[in-house]
C-alpha cells in the first residue's frame, strides 16, 4: 500500500473534530458519507467526553502522536491497540473536591473523561508501540515498518553495434 | 467543544471558555466585563485556561500548561494587586519530510492577569507545576473577628 505523499505546506488545522475516530485513507482530506456512517455510533460518544488536544505527525521513521492531558499522570491514561490497527488513547481526569464554603471566581479547565481513536495504515508496527508521559504531555511513537524497495535488473540492450 | 458541567448551581459558575479580555477583574459587577486596554493584544496571546477558587483561608489558581516547565512560567505581582502568570510554549521543529495528520494543540505565548481583593498577603504568594498543571495559592489576611457586642435589655413591665 503506498503511502500519501508529503505535500508541501500539508498542515491542517482542524480543531473542531467532530468523530473521535480518524481513519487514514488516501481521502483524508474528504468528508464521505460512509464514512460519517461508520463514525455514527461513536460521534454520540464523543458528546459524553472530554475530548483531548492530539498532534498526529508521520516521519520516515515512525508515527508520533502527542496529546495535551494537562493534571494526568501516566496510571490514569490508558494507550490501547485494537483489531491490529486502531490506536487508541482514553482515560478520565479527576474532579477537583469542592468545599462547601469554597467559591468559584473562574472555571475553565475542562474534567471528565476522554478518549481518541485513531486508525493507522497497514505499515505501522502495532506491537512496537511506546508511549512516555511528561509534563502532562502523553507521546505515543509507533514505528514504521521499512518500505520494500521494488528490485531493479538493468536489462541490457542489444543493437547492431 | 464540551461544556463544564455543573453540579453545584450556586457555587460553581460555567465560565465562557473563551475569555476575550486578559484581565480578570473583582468587584460586585463580576458578571459584566468591559474591555480594558489590554484587549488589543489579547488576540495574539494563546488562552491559558485557568480556574480561580476561594477558600477560606486563601485564593488558588490552577492553570493548565501542558508541555511546559517551571522555568517556562513567570508568576509576578504588578502594583501589589494584580496576579499575572505568562509563559510560551515553544512550538515543535518541523522537519520537511515530516506529514502531519492533526494538528490540535496550540503553542505561543500566554498572559493573564487578575485583580485580587485586598484582603490577601500578596508577600507570601506560592506557587508549584506539577503534570503540567500550576498551582499559585495566595492566603488571605484573617478577618479580624468583631462580634457585635449584645447587650441585653431588660423588659419592664
Amino acid at each position: 500500500m503506498s503511502l500519501i505523499p508529503s505535500i508541501f505546506g500539508g498542515r491542517r488545522s482542524n480543531v473542531f473534530d467532530p468523530f473521535s475516530q480518524d481513519l487514514w485513507d488516501p481521502f483524508e482530506g474528504f468528508f464521505t458519507p460512509s464514512s460519517a456512517l461508520a463514525n455514527a455510533s461513536t460521534a454520540r460518544d464523543v458528546a459524553a467526553f472530554t475530548n483531548a488536544r492530539v498532534d498526529w505527525k508521520e516521519t520516515p521513521e515512525a508515527h508520533v502522536f502527542k496529546a495535551d492531558l494537562p493534571g494526568l499522570k501516566k496510571e490514569e491514561v490508558k494507550v490501547e491497540v485494537e483489531d491490529k490497527n486502531v490506536l487508541q488513547i482514553s482515560g478520565e481526569r479527576s474532579k477537583e473536591n469542592e468545599e462547601k464554603n469554597d467559591k468559584w471566581h473562574r472555571v475553565e479547565r475542562a474534567s471528565g473523561k476522554f478518549m481518541r481513536r485513531f486508525r493507522l495504515p497497514e505499515n505501522a508496527k502495532m506491537e512496537e508501540v511506546k508511549a512516555t508521559m511528561e509534563n502532562g504531555v502523553l507521546t505515543v511513537v509507533v514505528p514504521k515498518a521499512p518500505e520494500k524497495k521494488p528490485q531493479v535488473k538493468s536489462i541490457d540492450i542489444s543493437g547492431a553495434n | 467543544m464540551s461544556l463544564i458541567p455543573s453540579f453545584f448551581g450556586n457555587n460553581r459558575r460555567s465560565n465562557s471558555i473563551f475569555d476575550p479580555f486578559s484581565l480578570d477583574v473583582w468587584d460586585p459587577f463580576k458578571e459584566l466585563q468591559f474591555p480594558s486596554s489590554l484587549s488589543g493584544e489579547t488576540s495574539a496571546i494563546t488562552n491559558a485556561r485557568v480556574d480561580w477558587k476561594e477558600t477560606a483561608e486563601a485564593h488558588v489558581f490552577k492553570a493548565d500548561l501542558p508541555g511546559m516547565k517551571k522555568e517556562e512560567v513567570k508568576v509576578e505581582i504588578e502594583d501589589d494587586s494584580v496576579l499575572k502568570i505568562s509563559g510560551e510554549r515553544h512550538v515543535e521543529k518541523e522537519e520537511k519530510q515530516d506529514t502531519w495528520h492533526r494538528v490540535e494543540r496550540s503553542s505561543g505565548q500566554f498572559s493573564r492577569k487578575f485583580k485580587l481583593p485586598e484582603n490577601v498577603k500578596m508577600d507570601q504568594v506560592k506557587a508549584s507545576m506539577e503534570n503540567g498543571v500550576l498551582t499559585v495559592t495566595v492566603p488571605k489576611v484573617e478577618e479580624a473577628k468583631k462580634k457585635a457586642q449584645v447587650k441585653s435589655i431588660d423588659i419592664s413591665g
